[in-house]
Order: C-alpha cells, then structure tokens, then sequence
C-alpha cells in the first residue's frame, strides 16, 4: 500500500490533535507501554521528593516494593516520616541528582569514601547526605558513622537485590564539597552546616554530566546485579529556588530539559532501561496546569493518582486489577475542581 | 512524717512492701498512702492549680478514672511513673532494632540513634516530667522512685533479646535521670541487691509468670526502706 507521506501509517497517538488536543488528561492512553512483569518485579525507588509518591502507591497496589529500612513499630506513621521512614526503599532522603545517585552506589560498594559529609548545628552533627534522617542530628561523629554505615548496609542489599530501580531525577542544580566532590542534597546552611563560599561550590550539570553520571550509574548497578532493570521518571516539581542568576522559572526549564533529555536517550539507547512519562502527565498542556497545588510547585493528589493510573496502564497485575482507574468514576474530568465534591456530598 | 506515694501500677509493690514493713514504719512515725493508677494514665495528665493545691486529672482515661491532689506542703511526694521503662522495652520495636550503642553485640539488628528513642521516652513521659517540675514550682518536696531493672523472665515472656532490653532500659534510666537532674527531682534507685547485670531476679520479682516488669513484695519492702531513708532520714530495721 502507498503511503502518501511520512506521517500515514503513524498511530492516533503520533498525532497531538486527536491524541492530546482533543482527550482529556485523564483519558489519554498509550503513553507508557509499562514494565514488562511489573508485578513480579521487587522494585526499589529513590529520588527527588516526588519519588515519594511512587513507592506510596507501588505499596498500596501489592506490588512486591522493597523496602530495606522498615520503621520502628513505637513511631506514627507521621513520625516515621520525619525520621526518612517509608518514604524510599532505604532512608537515604532525597536523591535530587544522578551525581549523588552515583556516589551513594559507590559509597555503598566501598568504592567512594566522602571526606566532606558531616554538618554541624547547635552542637549536633548531621549527615551532609541525608540531613533530614535525624531531625535533632546525632549526638557524636562515632553516632553518626555508625548509623550510616549501618544504612549504607541496606543500600548495598537493596542494589544486589532489586529487579527494577525506580529513580525520579529532580534537579541538575547542586551545591559540592570543593575537599573532595561530594555533592549534597542541599546547601550548606539551610538545615545544618555552615555555608563557606571557600568551602564549597555551585555546580549546574549539563547534559553531558547527568548522561556520563547516569550511564555510569547503570553500568555499576549492573556489574552487581546483572539483570537489574531502570525506569527514571523526571519530577514535575519546579525548582523551589535557582542559584544561577536566572528567573527561576527558566532555570526550571532548563534543568527538566536537560533531566527530560538523559532520561529519553538512556531508554532509547539502553536495554531494560525504561522511560516513564510522569512528568509529561503533570506539566503537559493537556493537564492544563491543574494538577498543581496553588503554590504552582508540587502537584496534588489528583495529580499523583492520575500518574499512577498510567503507570499500571501498561502492566497488568496477577488480579488483572492494576489498570483500574484511581479516581472514582464520578470525578474522572472533574478531580480539581472542589464543586464537583460538593455535589457528591448530596 | 508523711509519704504520699503515687503513680504507675508500681506503687502496688511498694504498697505491698510497706505492709511488710508495717511495724517498722509505725515504730518510726512514717505515715504513707498509696495511690495507684495505670502508667497510660499519667501521661496523659491535665493539671489545675488553685492556689498552692494541684490537682492532677487524665483527660481521657485508661482503664481507671485518675483524680490526685497534691495540697499538703509539709508532706513528701514520692511519685513512680517517670522511670517506667517497660512501655518502651516491651516494644515489638526490639525484636529487629536496638540502640545504636549495643549495635556491635547485635549485628543482625537495625541501629537506632538516640536522638530517636529520646524523642520517643519524651512523649511517653514529658508530662509525668511537667507534673514534677509543677510540683517543684509549688515547693513540695517531690522524689521520684525508681521501678525494678526488667524482670528476668521478661525478654522471656516477650521473646527478646535479653541484651537489647537491657540497653534499652539503662538508656531510657540514663536519659530521665539527666532530665529529673534539670529539674532537681532526687531519684531513689532501687537497692543494688535487687538486680544483677541489669535484670532483677526471681525473688524480687512479681510472681506472676507473664509478668516482666513488676517487682515483688520483697523488692517493695527493700525499696520502701530506701525511699523512708531519703525522704526522711530513718532507717528502717
């Protein structure tokens, strides 16, 4: 049969008119071909704070979520969280960018000793890399040392013993030690630590930094864990504030492109590593910007739900359940929009 | 002289005590009373002060209904609650975790900072603490009396490592003990002869075998003596 231009024999989904322009977010399909036997797959996630939702739902679907840090039964839910608890599979906090991704691994494998991790504050020390895990910090460096290197126990099994690694990339902005490279989830001296221009540097990756982290990133998770399989996602959160001397909104821009890019090439280039377009739900305009809290930042519920529903599309579960739709039958449409609650108050 | 002992079901051993040492007391002019109710209780207490009299009550109760007043100046206060370890101990928690301190002696368990189990032995017992430092403000005379170390049966009973119990309960007696310092409520430590490595024996225990963590009439009697030793300076024979 001929084909009277390139364009032909794509699918409806090729075409934005009738694939996004003329659907409904929450009625789009075929964005994402799933996992292949997602539901026999322990699946491990880390990331950037939006990652925190993926592992919530992962759980609640019975997938096989591993989770190598489990919390104390005497802490409340809400406690647990603030201690880092059940927010990843280990405690290790927000992993905002693929070079600390990179470090923790290695650290973990022993390859990679940072010389330039502990903050101080009122007397206390914290973990520089994870400096949320102890809200009051530890009492001594002996305390400190002993409870990450107890944690990086569980990340060394968590690496060996994954089938699939779900990493959501979240910034290309850091801050690193200039003694040794490390890089850190945050600036010295917003939760602890002293900022010392001389101490430390500001740091953008670029495209070919975050590609070079990622690739490596794969390669060592693979020469433990030969079959172990990665799907990124890039976190729609925009930047709560830039150190470029840019408008914080192109700075966003920037870091997601530079994010969206990695994560597209390695999927395409790499067997087993997968792509899932979580931010594409949230910050494309066919979510017309609804799924975003009013601080136009981080996204609702609804829009996490809508994410996950297209998550499980692709992948059926053992019930044959996993791509039923999260939002109740009446909502669908109306998620956003509290009116709609109102009515089914009636 | 009077004792007014209250708090936590461990004032029934030393109720219990005190009635072993009935003639003893009375020879020497120590009066007590008892007033027991379930260690929830206490950490739950409202307070209202009238004057120089406050009178503790539990805004929701937990098995019994707690209503204490402490009005009388000249009295002393011997209050069990803030020393209370067992609620902790008696975790399910310490089957897979323990302090990060004894970590060497149990390599398959998960370390847990001590800024973690400060913040939890505080909400269990800042407000016995709060009751103490009321008291204190008012100037009653105010001691706190140590429970019985864990029975030796109860990791047993609960199926826990004896080791980790132990740790748990010298770090909680260590951390209270600098707090009651703060405040400047004296602790009345039970007799060393009541325990031994950390664990209270046979004889000094409750004998109830799922108990793990009440003392016995014995260790009532042994402890009433040092509390009417510190409280007033007599020694009990």
């Amino acid at each position: 049969m001929h084909s009277s231009n390139p364009y032909s024999n794509q699918p409806e989904r090729a075409f934005w008119s009738k694939a996004a322009a003329a659907q409904h977010i929450t009625d789009i399909t075929g964005l994402f071909d799933g996992v292949p036997d997602l539901p026999g797959l322990k699946i491990a996630t880390a990331g950037s704070c939006f990652a925190r939702h993926i592992g919530k739902f992962l759980k609640s679907r019975g997938l096989q979520y591993l989770d190598y840090e489990p919390a104390p039964s005497f802490l409340s839910t809400a406690e647990a969280e603030q201690y880092g608890y059940g927010i990843f599979s280990c405690r290790y906090g927000n992993i905002y960018t693929a070079r600390q991704l990179r470090q923790l691994l290695d650290e973990a494998f022993g390859r990679r000793e940072p010389q330039d991790a502990v903050w101080k504050k009122d007397g206390r020390y914290y973990d520089a890399l994870r400096p949320r895990a102890e809200p009051r910090g530890f009492g001594s460096l002996e305390e400190l040392a002993a409870l990450r290197a107890a944690h990086l126990v569980h990340v060394r099994e968590m690496f060996t013993n994954l089938d699939l690694f779900v990493f959501t990339l979240g910034l290309t902005e850091a801050w690193i030690s200039n003694r040794d490279d490390t890089v850190y989830p945050i600036a010295p001296g917003v939760i602890a630590g002293e900022y010392q221009p001389e101490a430390c540097r500001f740091h953008n990756f670029r495209y070919g930094d975050v590609h070079a982290d990622m690739v490596y990133f794969v390669e060592a998770l693979r020469s433990v864990n030969p079959n172990a399989r990665v799907l990124l996602t890039i976190s729609p959160v925009s930047l709560a504030a830039t150190a470029t001397d840019q408008h914080v909104l192109v700075a966003t821009t920037y870091s997601k492109s530079v994010l969206r890019s990695v994560a597209g090439d390695l999927a395409s280039d790499i067997p087993g590593v997968f792509y899932f377009p979580s931010y594409e739900i949230i910050t494309g305009a066919p979510a017309r910007q609804m799924f975003y809290n009013p601080d136009l930042r981080t996204v609702c519920e609804a829009g996490v739900a809508t994410v996950m529903q297209h998550f499980f599309s692709g992948s059926p579960s053992p019930e044959g359940q996993l791509a039923t739709s999260l939002v109740p039958e009446t909502l669908r449409g109306f998620e956003h929009c509290e009116e709609a609650h109102l009515d089914l108050t009636k | 002289m009077r004792l007014h002992v209250f708090g936590d079901s461990h004032v029934m051993a030393l109720h219990k005590g005190a009635q072993l040492l009935e003639r003893q007391l009375a020879r020497s002019s120590v009066d007590a009373d008892f007033y027991c109710r379930q260690g929830p209780n206490w950490r739950a207490v409202r307070t209202s002060k009238i004057g120089q009299t406050l009178r503790f009550r539990t805004a929701c109760t937990w098995e019994s209904v707690l209503e204490y007043t402490v009005d009388q100046p000249n009295d002393t206060y011997i209050f069990c609650a803030p020393l209370h370890t067992a609620e902790l101990w008696r975790d399910p928690t310490w089957h897979r975790f323990c302090p990060w301190r004894s970590a060497k002696d149990f390599p398959a368990m998960h370390p847990l900072s001590d800024g973690m189990i400060e913040s939890i032995i505080d909400s269990q017992m800042n407000t016995p603490l709060r009751m103490l430092k009321e008291m204190k403000e008012l100037g009653y005379m105010a001691l706190v009396a140590e429970p019985p170390k864990p029975l030796q049966k109860g990791p047993r009973v609960g199926q826990f490592n004896p080791g980790v119990v132990i740790s748990v309960d010298k770090f909680f007696r260590a951390y209270i003990t600098r707090r009651l310092v703060d405040i400047g409520v004296p602790i009345i430590r039970v007799p060393e002869f009541t325990h031994h490595d950390g664990l209270t024996p046979e004889q000094y225990s409750d004998p109830r075998p799922d108990d793990t963590h009440h003392g016995s009439a014995e260790f009532g009697a042994a402890m009433m003596k040092q509390i009417v030793q510190v409280a007033t300076g007599v020694t009990l024979n």
